[in-house]
Formats: C-alpha cells, structure tokens, sequence
C-alpha cells in the first residue's frame, strides 16, 4: 500500500466512524499529517445531511480553512457554501474579499445558508445557546482550552475533534495553582477534556506527515511522539538547490549550504548567559535569513519545482520580545539594502502552531539561558518550533545547552491528581541536541 | 526579570538599601484594619497552636492559645474565642450606602502569604462546615468565622481585603537579597526600613534572628519550649495547675509572635508614607461589592464553597482571573511613572520627546478611503527596537491608539494615530511638539458580553464509576 492509499483508508475509517453517528471522534495528527485536508473533507460530506459548524482556534487558522475550501474547489471537489463568522473588528484578508460562495458574518442568523460555518472558538462563544447543531468539528484540539470547550459542548451534539498531540499545551497569563491537579481543570487541553468524560472516544490516528522530509520525519517521531509516524515523500522528492554561490565563506553560508544539501542545520554561537533578546542572536539569525534570500534557492518537490519565495521562509522564536527585535532588525535590512526579508514571516511558537514553510530558521528555545525552565524545555514548544518545515531547518543556538540540561533538575512542582505528560521534555532536548550536534556548522 | 528591576536590585546591593519601585501605593490601607498572626502545630496544618490579633497597636493584642493542638474540642474552644472577636470586627461593616454597597469592607493584614494562605484555605476550609450540634460539635461562632475565612481566600489580583506585608512591601521595594529570603518579613523590613545606623543587610541579619512571622513556628522553640509545655499539660492532674500552664504557654507565645505583629503595623507605615495611586479607589470599591456580595450569601444562607468547584465555576473564575490581572498591570503602569518606567526598559514601552507633529495628515485605508490619520514623530529616550505595525496607546490618555511606521532609519519613531486622536472634537488630545510622552502597550480594556453557560455540558460531565445509583 502507498502512503497515499495508506491515509485514504485512514480517512474512510474516520468518516465511517462519524457517519456511524459515535458521539466523540478524536484524531490524533502528526505535523502536516493533512489534518485540515482531514477536516474539510469531512466537512464537505457531512454537509449534505446538516449545517457543519467548524470550530478554529485563531482567526488565522479560520482564513486558512476558508482558503483551503476554495482551493479544494478549484481542483474538482463539489462546490460549499462557507460561512466566515467573525468578530465585529476583524477585517476579511484581501484575498478572500471577493470570493464566490464565501460569506462573511459577525452574526450567526446571516449564514443560515452556509452549509460550513468556520469560526474561532471565541466567536462560537459568543452567540447565545439557543440554537444547536448536531455535529460539528473542532481543529486543533489540543491547542483548545478546557474552559473554550464548554460553550462548544452546550450547542453541538456530537463532535469530530482534530488535533496535533505535540503541540504546545494551551497556557494562562493568570496564576492557575488553584486550578492545578483539578479533575476537568479549565487549562487543561479540549482533547483531555473529552477523553476523561467520554471514555468511548474513538480514536483514530493520522499515519503520514506530507509534510516533513523523511530526514526530518524519523527524528521528530521518535523524540515527540508516542504513536509514530513516516513522512509520505521519498528522500530523492525534495530538494533544494543554491542559485548563486556565496563569494564569502562563512558560518552563515555553511549553515545554508548544510540545510540545502541535508535539511538540518546547527549554528551554535560562544556559550554566554545573555538576555532573551540576546543581540549576537538576533544578528545570526538575520544574516542566515539574509543569506537564505539572496541565494536563489530552487525548491524541488512532489508539485514540481519553482523559486522560493521569502515568505515561505519562517522564523520560530519563543518570546514575543526576541520576534519583535528580529523583525524590527529585517526591517532595518529592508530599508537599507531594498532585499525583501522583512516578507520572511517571523512568530512566536504558539502562533505558527499549524502553519507551514519550506524553511523554518529556529531561535532554540534555551539558547543562552542560565537555567532550563519547564517553559523553555517544554517538549511542545521546541517540537512546533522544529517541525514546521517541509524542507529544511536552521537552529541557531547558544552553546552550553547541554550543560543547562545536565545542570538543572525540574523546579516545576508536583501537582497532585494532574497526568503527567506521556513526553519527557529532559529527553526530547537532548534526542534532538545530539541529532542537531552532527549537523553543526 | 526586568531589566529595571534587574538594575534596582544590584543598586540596593552597591548601595545597602532598599530602592522604591514605585513612587505611590497601589494598595489599599483600611484605617481600622486586623492584624493577625499566627502558628500551627508543626507539620499539621489543620492544629492551629495561636492567633494573635488586633486592631490598633497601642493595645495589647489578643491572643489564644492551644494548650495541646491535637485535642478537637480544645482546637474549637480556643478558635471559638477569636471566631467571637473576628465576627465582631466584620459587624462594624456591615452599613450600606443607599445603593446597597457596604460604606467600607474589612481589611486582614498578615505578615506573609503562606499565613493568608493557612488561615483561609486551611483554617477556613476545615471550620467552615463543622456541625454546631450532635457528637464533637463546634460552637456556632465557629463554623461561621470559617465560612469568613473562606470568603478572605479567594480573592482576586488587586484586591485589598488582605494584605500580606511581604507581597505588599515587595510590591513597593526592591531590596538587594534573594525573592526567597524577601518571604521573612522581619528581614525585608531590615531592608526597607532599617534602624537608624545600620545599614539594611545588617538590619536584614538581626531580622532574621527573630522569631519567624508563623504560620510555622520556629524547631528550636518547639524543641525547647514547646513540647516540655505540652508534655506538662498532660501531666497536670488539676485544673489549676492546667491553667497555669496556659497562661505560661501564651506568654511564650506572645514572645513569639509579638515580633510580627509589630512587624505588620510598621509595614504599614511603610507603605502608608506613600500617596495612594489613582486606581487604589476603584479597586477598593470593587471589593466593598464583593464584601457586600457575601454578606448577602451569609445573611440567606448561601454562603456556600465548593471543594471542588464545577467546570462552569471554574471557567468563569479563569476568565475573571485573567482579566483582573491584566487590568492590575495596566493600571499600576498608567498611576506610576517608575513601574511604567519597567515597561519602558523592558522594550515593551517607548518614551520620548515628541519632535514634530501633523494633526492634519490624511491617508489611504483599507478599504481605499481618505481618513484623517495625524502623525507624531518621537525622539526615543532609549533604543525602541520594534518593529512597525506595533500598537501602543497614550499612556496619559490610552483610548488613543496609534500605530508604529516604517523607520527611516533617522533613529526617529514615526506613530499614526489610529482612534482617539483624529476626529476635531479629540484632536486636542495629541500630544504638541516638545512633550515628553510614554506610549505603553495598555489600552482600554474591552469588555466582551458573553452568554452564560447555564448547565454543564455533556463534554464536561464526568461519569465516576463509584457514584452512586440514583435514590427515588
């Protein structure tokens, strides 16, 4: 059986569970497993017999599904009618505006045609009980709080809900010890919450990532994952070649030579403490973005090949003060050479949750960090970080990391009656430090 | 750490001394509030061994003692003494204004976190549902200080009801020693107010030395005094004897804990020597509502809490949460030149000198229209490294919303106004040429209407295996 047969069957099994009218489906879904293929298709059949309400954590996520419905159509797929609700401030993205077929709604009485709704679960919230539908799906279920599922629970009868389980767990600004260790706790994930009150869940498991390379695939299912995974394309499929050869040499230009040539780069700076928007950070990584864009990549794969664009080169970060200095510095690099790096998307972990790349420059999580604190070693915040890329991964580092892992036992407390994570964080670093240390520049 | 915070803590090292993180007081002082201290037995929790307590410092402070805190109905005859008091202090605040909110609430001072979090989550949880009739009951007066005491644990960011000295003084005050060694109170007030002559770290020193501020009290003293006291207790065969031994036994204990009850009152000198901040009222006034709020629970007697509360509880009180301690941040930062100052040196904020104005410029939104959308230009006082498209908000007036642009690479900060400046009724509010302005990231909070959840819902309803069969 082919990857490709091998995820079909995996989908009919899906729809067949649902269709079988089971109360609580949950599919667990590697990276780029074809998740949103997943939901939307599911959308699509579902819709003949009922209004299919999708639930999406963001606003980006929502437009994402909304462009993933109109693309499907162009390729063949049967026309539906998709229903954006939305919150009375937002602004439809350019693109979508004057789509056919497509509409746009802060109310929920206008969309009554819609045969999909795609809102944020934060809209859903909003508007009022009064109505239910008896089946809808919610995308990314692990990234979902407890707490944003309950109003989901009062209108929909039955739920398909979609997730990836290495994703970063969903977090509070507020103090939550009182909510810690708490049966049905509100931090904890949608896809815990309907585990523990449906233990008749039915299970399913995406077996494919489209997404990552296979040399990327292996390590990221052995370090982050309990239920493994391949990756759906060949070595030879993907590929990257250098337009231009660099005239200088350097670490920068090795770093980008050994991400085309095997897909994982490691570039690690001296060993120093430094603040969280470190300087000699933020300018490595600058320079590699810099180099990434000059060098005229040719991307190759399953699709064809073309040239890379700088947006579909990312940055992951872990704090939003190190993405503000990195995209201010592009800026900067803008304004003064006129080379378009500041269209190089820059974020945080948490918002490219679900996004997707060809290159994917990682500022690692405890780089130059005196100390591993469990939210820097949290394992779902460098799995984000490492899998978003469908061809190639720079990290750039402080050195010292493994030190810091060594040096520093867990301070987090214990919190009673809580589950412990399947993934050990301590593991996950250190399995992805050794494979990143034979890749170093 | 903030980088300010950071600096003020090596200056207090360099220098000896304390340093103010803030120029005013972002709590709220009762004139008449209750300072209470307190010990439990040593690794129970639930066996309170005293409390001492007052209202002003020049009386002598009540306390009570349990002569052997393993005993049920000596534990509840002692606690019945303060329930007594403790009810009367909070019937003095019981008088409503014609809206209905009490004219004031009650206020506990105590010198430390872990003391709040003993009296209401342990004390409170423990008492207040104790049964006042049948076998081992407890006085009345028991089980409704309890039902108090809960109230006082579950109190939101910025509240004032309590007050715990160290939280308040490490609010305030930056000392050159370790968080963890900022938990002994006498030793943070060797920092912040030390005696004359001596400089704080040695203050900090003899702070140390004496007895801790409880609610764990000091090995050595159980060891030595303690235990002999308690094995003499149950020698004793008479009951003269046994009330001699009680009166020793609470003046050791006054000895002990007097220390931290004097330690309260000067914290609140302290933080009395400064000006309240601007929001302090309206924070106060949210509490007087909550007060109120469960007067009314305890008067029809719903003054109910849930051990464990339901998902739907939780979810509201998550909410409410996150949102008290965002308007907490926020408001702390407008009153306040040096916490904004914090967010300034962090990156988050940028201030500056403002170097040219255009109250008429006029651009392209969107959707293709002209709307009026005037420019300032801003000298930074310190390198502003984010990136353009950033929102920030007038911190003198944060309904106007401006956004930043492109640099020029000048080193100049270019921000357009995007509401609350740009209309001939509000231009007035942009700042003229030469004004030293702030722009933070804290605007005005929004306030979301949310239908309530009234049931819950089959994805949070947990079947237990052990529950019961449903009675008829």
């Amino acid at each position: 059986m082919t990857a490709a047969e091998a995820a079909a069957t995996t989908r009919e099994e899906i729809w067949a569970t649902v269709a079988a009218g089971t109360r609580s489906t949950l599919v667990d879904s590697p990276p780029g497993a074809g998740k949103s293929t997943l939901v939307r298709e599911i959308g699509r059949r579902a819709h003949r017999r009922t209004q299919v309400p999708i639930v999406v954590q963001t606003n980006d996520q929502a437009d994402d599904m909304i462009r993933g419905f109109i693309a499907d159509q162009r390729r063949g797929a049967a026309p539906v009618r998709a229903g954006r609700l939305h919150a009375g401030d937002y602004v439809p993205p350019v693109d979508l505006r004057a789509q056919q077929g497509l509409a746009f709604s802060k109310s929920i009485t206008d969309l009554h045609d819609s045969n999909v709704i795609v809102a944020t679960a934060a809209k859903w919230a909003t508007i009022g009980f009064d109505r239910t539908w008896p089946f809808a799906i919610v995308d990314e279920a692990y990234q979902m709080r407890s707490d944003a599922l309950l109003p989901i629970g009062v209108m929909m009868e039955s739920l398909l809900s979609v997730g990836d389980p290495g994703q970063l767990a969903p977090f509070t600004t507020a103090d939550d010890t009182r909510f810690r260790g708490r049966p049905l706790s509100p931090m904890e994930t949608a896809a815990a919450t309907i585990l523990t009150t449906q233990p008749a869940t039915a299970r399913l498991a995406l077996p494919i990532s489209w997404r990552l390379p296979s040399h990327a695939a292996n390590l990221i299912s052995d370090a982050f994952y309990e239920i493994p995974f391949t990756a759906g394309t060949q070595p030879q499929q993907r590929r990257l070649r250098c337009g231009v050869t660099p005239l200088h040499r350097g670490r920068t230009a090795d770093a980008v030579n050994s991400a085309t040539r095997h897909g994982w780069a490691y570039l690690e700076l001296d060993d120093l403490p430094m603040p969280q928007t470190d300087p000699d950070a933020v300018g490595a990584i600058v320079d590699v973005v810099k180099e990434l864009v000059d060098a005229d990549i040719t991307v190759e794969d399953e699709y064809g090949t073309r040239g890379l664009q700088p947006s579909e080169i990312a940055v992951g970060v872990t704090h939003r003060d190190q993405r503000d200095h990195v995209r201010t510095a592009l800026q900067n690099i803008r304004t003064r050479t006129g080379v378009p790096v500041d269209q190089v998307v820059v974020d945080t972990a948490n918002v490219l949750q679900g996004r997707e790349f060809e290159i994917v420059v990682v500022w690692h999580p405890l780089s130059g960090r005196r100390d591993a604190s469990q939210f820097h070693l949290d394992a779902g915040r460098l799995c984000v970080l490492l899998s978003r890329h469908r061809q190639a991964c720079i990290v750039v580092s402080r050195g010292g990391i493994c030190d810091q892992l060594a040096g520093h036992a867990p301070t987090e407390p214990v919190w009673l009656g809580e589950t412990t994570p399947v993934l050990d964080g301590w593991h996950a670093h250190l399995t992805v430090l050794d494979h990143l240390m034979r890749n170093a520049v | 750490m903030n980088a300010l915070h950071t600096h003020q803590a090596l200056l207090a090292a360099a220098e000896r001394r304390a340093v103010a993180k803030t120029t005013r007081r972002h709590v709220h002082l009762s004139p008449r509030p209750l300072v209470l201290v307190g010990y439990h037995l040593a690794g129970d929790l639930g066996a309170p061994l005293a409390l001492m307590w007052g209202t002003s410092r020049d009386e002598e402070p009540h306390c009570t003692v349990v002569p052997e805190p393993r005993n049920r109905s000596l534990r509840f005859e002692a606690l019945a003494g303060f329930a007594a008091e403790f009810l009367a202090y909070l019937s003095d605040f019981e008088s409503r204004d014609e809206a209905g909110v009490c004219l004031d609430a009650p206020q506990l001072v105590v010198p430390n976190a872990a003391t709040a979090d003993w009296l209401g989550g342990i004390v409170g949880r423990f008492t207040r549902n104790l049964r006042a009739d049948g076998d081992s009951s407890a006085p009345p007066s028991v089980p409704l200080a309890g039902k108090y005491l809960s109230f006082f644990a579950d109190l939101m960011p910025g509240s004032s009801l309590v007050l715990a000295a160290t939280d308040a003084l490490t609010t305030h005050w930056q000392t050159g020693q370790l968080p963890s060694e900022d938990l002994n109170l006498a030793a943070l007030l060797g920092w912040i107010d030390p005696p004359a002559g001596m400089y704080a770290p040695q203050a900090a020193r003899a702070g140390e030395a004496s007895p801790p501020a409880g609610p764990e009290s000091d090995p050595n003293w159980d060891a030595e005094t303690l235990a002999e006291l308690i094995q003499e207790w149950h020698a004793a065969d008479d009951e003269a004897s046994r009330s001699a031994i009680r009166r020793e036994l609470a003046g050791e204990i006054r000895e002990q804990l007097t220390p931290a009850w004097a330690d309260c009152w000067r914290a609140l000198d302290r933080l009395d020597s400064l000006p309240a901040a601007d929001h302090v009222t309206s924070r106060w006034q949210s509490d007087r509502r909550s007060w109120t709020g469960h007067c009314d629970r305890v008067a029809e007697g719903r003054a109910y809490f849930r051990n464990i509360p339901t998902p739907v509880q939780d979810a509201t009180r998550l909410r409410i949460l996150e949102a008290r301690t965002e308007d907490l941040q926020r408001e702390m930062a407008w009153d306040d030149p040096l916490v904004m100052a914090a967010v300034v040196a962090s990156g988050e904020a940028l201030a500056g000198r403002v170097v040219r104005t255009d109250a008429q410029r006029r651009t392209q939104n969107g959707n293709g229209r002209m709307v009026r959308r005037p420019l300032i230009t801003i000298e930074p006082a310190l390198e502003f490294a984010r990136p353009a498209g950033t929102t920030l908000f007038l911190s003198t007036n944060p309904g106007v919303k401006l956004e930043v642009l492109p640099s020029d690479g000048s080193g100049l900060i270019r921000a357009e106004v995007l509401r609350g400046a740009n209309q001939n009724t509000t231009i007035g509010l942009l700042p003229n040429l030469g004004d030293e302005v702030v722009l933070s990231p804290y605007g005005k909070p929004e306030f979301y209407q949310r239908p309530k959840v009234e049931y819950i819902p089959w994805t949070h309803q947990q079947i237990l295996e052990d529950e019961p069969e449903e009675s008829q």
